[in-house]
């Protein structure tokens, strides 16, 4: 850590540090061991090929995926939300979503919307985007899919994805997992027909440009990117199984040895949730600041948004920086669709999203920090 | 003498050789030969005495192969 207390509040964007065995083994691919996954029977290649498949065992162990071959690898959740709603039959369908849904979700939806007569449709909520479960009405039979962005990347506000499947009964969910997996304990196996995308950077602590999909049915999804997978090669046409069919082209074997290792050595979370907690409704007391949060804490994911009543995001987050060196992340977070429904639109927020190494201590300097600057703007 | 154990994914591939990795029998990671298939990949050579447990466990695994003698 190059400053004496932990400034890096802007892992909402990426996480930061990383365990050290992430880049150790990142650095152990590309300078001793090189080689290509499922290219070739050489010992380098048959141990890339391991270390990708435990990873995809260890993934599935993670989300409780029966078939570890319904999780492919994808450069990131973006990805691989395009290839479920790219990939399924939704012409002419209903989806419905959430409120508080990421741009990852809403540009591929008003793509299909113009191209293939898609109906978007908000889900009822509360105030703070929670989905309002008992005010979903019947969705019609023909209904496409519904997407759920499990925790919010501009409140933290976490969805309850379980009652909402319930209700929905047997359409399929897609979870939008980018800013809960590593954070929040997902079943997919006791959800049924879902689907879930999952990002490595983030909460799982893994480098940049590695990702991963769950798949209740490969077989009602279109390939999304054709070309060589190393099996059936005699054929122009792309493999029917599984996970092949879906992992045309070289994957980011560095990046998934960085993964592999992020999960092997994840560490001690330094802080309990309630120190954060406490940090949350230490900040609400301050009159000028807004908390953009769950109104019920017990939905409350690690991440919230703020503004001043007297200073716009831009400029209290270059404040914190500048001043104190604490790193956030300020405006729209790509989720103008979450900002509209929480009435931040089109100013933004300032983002505060700690990572498993924030400690207790390194709360209360925050909260020290906002409740000096809001001294001075009085 | 020995057979080979053919798969159809790498991903099969792996999760046998993790499999057959328990027992105590020898085997090895060979190619797959271009009389049998044009493919790239791997297969697994074992000896004709540990076939029948092998095959057994992959079964109980539901790992999907094929035997070339």
């Amino acid at each position: 850590m190059p400053f004496e207390w932990n400034t890096y509040f802007d892992n909402g964007a990426t996480s930061y540090p990383k365990p050290a065995e992430v880049a150790r083994n990142v650095s152990f691919y590309l300078n001793e061991i090189g080689g290509n996954y499922g290219r070739g029977f050489s010992q380098r290649n048959f141990e890339v090929s391991r270390v990708v498949e435990e990873l995809r065992f260890a993934l599935a162990q993670m989300i409780g995926a029966k078939k570890d071959e319904n999780v492919i690898f994808t450069q990131n959740a973006t990805h691989a939300i395009n290839i479920v709603l790219k990939g399924l039959n939704l012409e002419d369908k209903e989806v419905w979503i959430s409120p508080l849904e990421h741009n990852a979700v809403m540009r591929p939806l008003e793509h299909l919307k113009e191209r293939k007569n898609v109906s978007i449709k908000r889900l009822p909520c509360l105030k703070d985007g929670l989905v309002d479960v008992k005010q979903l009405p019947a969705l019609r039979k023909d209904t496409g899919l519904v997407v759920v962005n499990h925790q919010s990347n501009v409140n933290g506000l976490i969805q309850p994805i379980e009652e909402i499947k319930r209700k929905i009964g047997p359409v399929p969910m897609l979870i939008d997992g980018a800013q809960s997996i590593g954070h929040e304990t997902i079943d997919v196996n006791d959800l049924n027909e879902v689907y879930l995308a999952m990002t490595g950077h983030k909460g799982l602590l893994g480098p940049t440009g590695t990702g991963a999909l769950y798949m209740y049915d490969p077989g009602a999804v279109d390939v999304f990117v054709d070309g060589g997978t190393g099996s059936v090669s005699e054929s122009t046409g792309m493999p029917k199984f599984l996970p092949d069919r879906f992992e045309a082209g070289t994957p980011n074997i560095a990046g998934l040895f960085g993964l592999s290792a992020a999960l092997e050595h994840r560490p001690a979370k330094n802080h309990e949730k309630s120190d954060f907690l406490e940090f949350v409704k230490e900040l609400r007391k301050i009159a000028g600041y807004q908390v953009y949060c769950a109104e019920d804490l017990e939905r409350q994911g690690e991440l919230i948004s703020i503004n001043h009543s007297r200073l716009d995001s831009s400029s209290l987050g270059e404040r914190l920086y500048r001043e104190y060196q604490v790193e956030t992340r300020v405006g729209l977070h790509c989720a103008p669709f979450a900002h509209q429904t929480l009435g931040t639109f089109p100013v933004g927020t300032v983002r505060l999203a700690p990572s498993i190494y924030h400690t207790g201590s390194d709360f209360e300097r925050l909260l020290g920090i906002l409740v000096e600057i809001d001294r001075t703007l009085k | 003498m020995s057979v080979l154990f053919l798969f159809q994914s790498t991903h099969q591939v792996i999760k046998a050789e993790k499999t057959v990795k328990t027992m105590n029998c020898k085997y090895n990671v060979v190619p797959v030969p271009k009389s049998i298939s044009p493919e790239c990949g791997m297969a697994l050579e074992v000896e004709t005495s540990n076939v029948d447990q092998v095959e057994t466990l992959l079964n109980e695994n539901n790992i999907v192969f094929t035997i070339r003698k």
